[in-house]
């Protein structure tokens, strides 16, 4: 293996494969933080040239954090296509770069392929792409994944209501619902983030949400975001749950800081497909944010990038509905600025996609990072350009309960008219029905009003 | 044939000749302009754009033909979301915009800010700066923010009070407007708490670019019994000036945070500052009597 390069005479010379991985990440505060970014562009390129060299063998073979000392390196380890993997295990990173761009390698081709990538292959060949790149590939490849109605098919793009309240009230979270719905929104779900995590209030809240549903017949999927244990007991005890969703990470020990391991993780997918009353295959879903493992000291010396491709690798052992990242959500010092949030939230998508899943990301930042709606509207009309399945807006962009900014609500309408893309055909025809929209996709004149659902 | 130097003398003279044009233009314009402006219809005294931040979001209200307006009312009581501020097209209306961009760099400045230098010696605090160089060094390394410089070591040493019950500290935290807003109206209030409950308080530090965990290292050096930090809290578009006190019986540096008692939301929407003061007293007295804090005094 070569850990070495030379650049305009000068020699620079890597330790081993995850230095190489840390070094040849574009630019990110929580890397710096860890002490694990290059110290010069210089060093960044060198480090990139390595690993575009380096055999996707020698990846495979020297994983992130050693497969005896964590479970997520086992499973992501052990779901490899062998026989795939034996096919491409003497490609460079930048053979595999290569391959992605070709003509005759279409979204099937690749997905194939992907079968025998190991995560931190994805986050190897993510660092020698460039922007352009991710768009290019990720759009390639469509992944389809079926809860109560099927998102991810080519041309469609959904998303995702969030009608979070600082104190759980039913009202607020109703008004904020109602709103979403008379924009158009609540394709991808309705989903709660919850202020208590009890099973109580969990359960009380999933049969409001059901409730609303059946009322007004609405295609879609619902979900609140309490703990998976919260949700299980809630689940047993007879609430209305679509899907499971948890908070994921990138190594064992950041995932036990979350209160989660593997064998709960089964426990919930098993439970879930026997009891979960959408009817589809994909019950599961997770988040993620980069910065996540390096806030609970548990990133064990490995780059963000590498750890998110890592928490992709996990999640895929449960065939998820999908999966979305919170980039610009855990704060300026993982993710800087809208520079970083724009590189972040395209890497993201296309290491979810190559994770055979469909993949989100929730543009969005907070208030104390140098960025504004501008950029998280540019990001979304690249990543709606990517092909990327699932969003998330709130009125305006605000959540008022967890303080930070997304897209809003109006943006969606504009992003799908921008990008020609579509609405789920079950929840366009719905909003048809309500004439929110017209039968070509467009607002009426009752779109915006949110009182229609006052009857 | 014409050489160089006739080449560059034509072009000089070209350019000096439309100079001299655009300066005459400019000129006439320019005496157009101050004409107008005299007139007193565009006079610049008469108009003042309406200040776009005075209506809750409660209040404000765009769509224009509601199906149900009493009911979209009453709906928008229970939440601060921005709902039912209508669209031109798909796009929101230039009002709800403009009102996003003044709350969001509301919320952007009270994190990039200072506190009112005037402000903080008003209120006599002590002021102690961490190992941060600036504002963007602590944003990307909170670390920073949890150090004091020698300096401010070798101030807090020299303002310590033997036997004290409450050390009371400011930070800025990620909100400047924070402190600015409650330091004022909760500092008296909690003082005069304090003094009620016969409990012995210091002089108030105030530190820069901070974070909470400074209180440990202030609490470790002085050995109050009590150190009460009050922290400017991460800003939302609807609340950019929210005060958190995180209190703490003798905190430890890097202690598990389940050891800290903390009181959100204090601020004039939240809890009143005024309110906070004398409850944060009777918090102290609590602590004071089962020597613990956090969790723990949950349990007793």
């Amino acid at each position: 293996m070569k850990l070495k390069t030379v650049l305009f005479g000068r020699t620079y010379q890597f330790k081993n494969v995850n230095e190489v991985q840390a070094k040849a990440s574009e630019q990110k505060s929580g890397d710096q933080l860890a002490g694990l970014a290059a110290t010069s562009t210089e060093e960044r390129a060198a480090a990139k040239i390595v690993l575009a060299d380096m055999l996707l063998s020698d990846i495979r073979n020297n994983p992130a954090v050693p497969y005896e000392l964590d479970d997520v390196t086992r499973v992501i380890q052990d779901q490899v296509n062998e026989a795939v993997y034996n096919e491409i295990k003497n490609w460079t990173v930048g053979d595999l770069r290569d391959f992605m761009m070709l003509y005759t390698s279409t979204g099937p081709i690749i997905q194939r392929i992907a079968t025998g990538l190991t995560a931190e292959m994805i986050a190897a060949v993510t660092k020698i792409m460039s922007n352009m790149d991710l768009i290019y590939a990720a759009k390639k490849i469509d992944n389809v994944a079926t809860c109560v109605t099927t998102i991810g098919q080519r041309g469609i793009a959904a998303n995702r209501a969030l009608p979070n309240h600082q104190t759980d009230d039913i009202d607020g979270i109703f008004a904020e619902l109602y709103e979403a719905l008379a924009y158009g929104v609540g394709d991808a779900m309705l989903g709660l983030n919850p202020v208590q995590d009890t099973v109580e209030s969990t359960s009380f809240l999933l049969q409001k949400l059901y409730d609303f549903r059946m009322k007004w017949e609405i295609p879609t999927q619902s979900c609140v975001l309490a703990h998976i244990t919260t949700q299980m007991a809630a689940l047993t005890k007879g609430a209305p749950l679509d899907m499971i969703f948890q908070s994921i990470a990138g190594t064992q020990k950041a995932n036990e800081s979350f209160g989660v391991t593997t064998t709960m993780l089964d426990d919930a997918y098993d439970l879930g497909k026997r009891e979960c009353i959408s009817g589809g295959k994909n019950i599961m879903y997770f988040e993620t944010g980069e910065g996540s493992e390096l806030s609970c000291d548990a990133h064990m010396g490995v780059d963000m990038l590498t750890l998110e491709a890592r928490t992709y690798g996990y999640a895929k052992r449960y065939d998820p509905f999908y999966v979305m990242s919170v980039v610009g959500f855990i704060g300026p010092e993982y993710i800087y600025d809208s520079v970083q949030q724009l590189r972040a939230g395209l890497e993201e998508h296309f290491m979810g996609t190559l994770s055979l899943f469909p993949m989100g990301v929730d543009v969005c930042y907070t208030n104390h990072m140098p960025a504004s709606q501008n950029d998280s509207e540019n990001l979304a009309l690249l990543l709606a350009h990517a092909g990327m399945p699932a969003f998330v807006t709130a009125p305006m962009g605000d959540d008022i309960m967890l303080n930070y900014q997304l897209l809003g609500n109006h943006d969606w309408q504009t992003l799908l008219e921008l990008s020609g893309l579509k609405r789920v055909p079950e929840f366009e025809k719905w909003l048809q029905k309500m004439e929110i929209l017209d039968e070509y996709g467009m607002l009426t004149e009752k779109a915006g009003d949110a009182s229609i659902f006052l009857k | 044939m014409i050489n160089e130097a006739t080449i560059k003398d034509t072009i000089r003279d070209i350019i000096k000749n439309v100079i001299q044009e655009e300066l005459a233009e400019a000129g006439t314009g320019s005496v157009k302009n101050q004409l107008k402006v005299s007139s007193p219809e565009n006079s610049v005294e008469y108009g003042c754009v309406e200040d776009v931040t005075v209506a809750t979001m409660q209040e404000t209200f765009y769509v224009p033909n509601p199906y149900d307006r009493d009911g979209y009312m009453k709906m928008k009581e229970f939440t601060s979301g921005r709902l039912g501020i209508w669209r031109a097209g798909p796009r929101p209306l230039t009002k709800a915009y403009m009102r996003f961009l003044a709350d969001h760099s509301a919320a952007q400045n009270a994190v990039w800010s200072d506190v009112d230098a005037a402000l903080v010696d008003d209120l006599g605090f002590i002021k102690l700066a961490t190992i941060a160089a600036d504002k963007a060094e602590y944003i990307k390394n909170p670390n920073t923010g949890k150090k004091l410089t020698d300096d401010a070591v070798e101030i807090v040493k020299k303002n310590i009070v033997k036997n004290l019950n409450v050390q009371i500290v400011f930070v800025d935290g990620l909100s400047s407007r924070a402190i600015e807003k409650n330091a004022a109206d909760f500092l008296p209030a909690l003082q005069q708490g304090l003094k009620s409950l016969g409990i012995t308080f210091s002089t108030p530090f105030f530190v820069t670019n901070g974070r909470v965990a400074i209180g440990d290292e202030i609490g470790e050096i002085t050995d109050a019994d009590v150190v009460a930090v009050f922290c400017g809290e991460r800003p939302g578009l609807n609340s950019t000036g929210s005060m958190g006190a995180y209190i703490t019986y003798k905190p430890t540096m890097g202690m598990e945070e389940a050891r800290r008692t903390v009181i959100s939301n204090i601020h004039e929407l939240g809890t009143a500052p005024v309110e906070a003061g004398a409850q944060i007293a009777e918090l102290c007295q609590t602590m004071l009597k089962h020597k613990m804090s956090g969790v723990d005094l949950k349990l007793v």
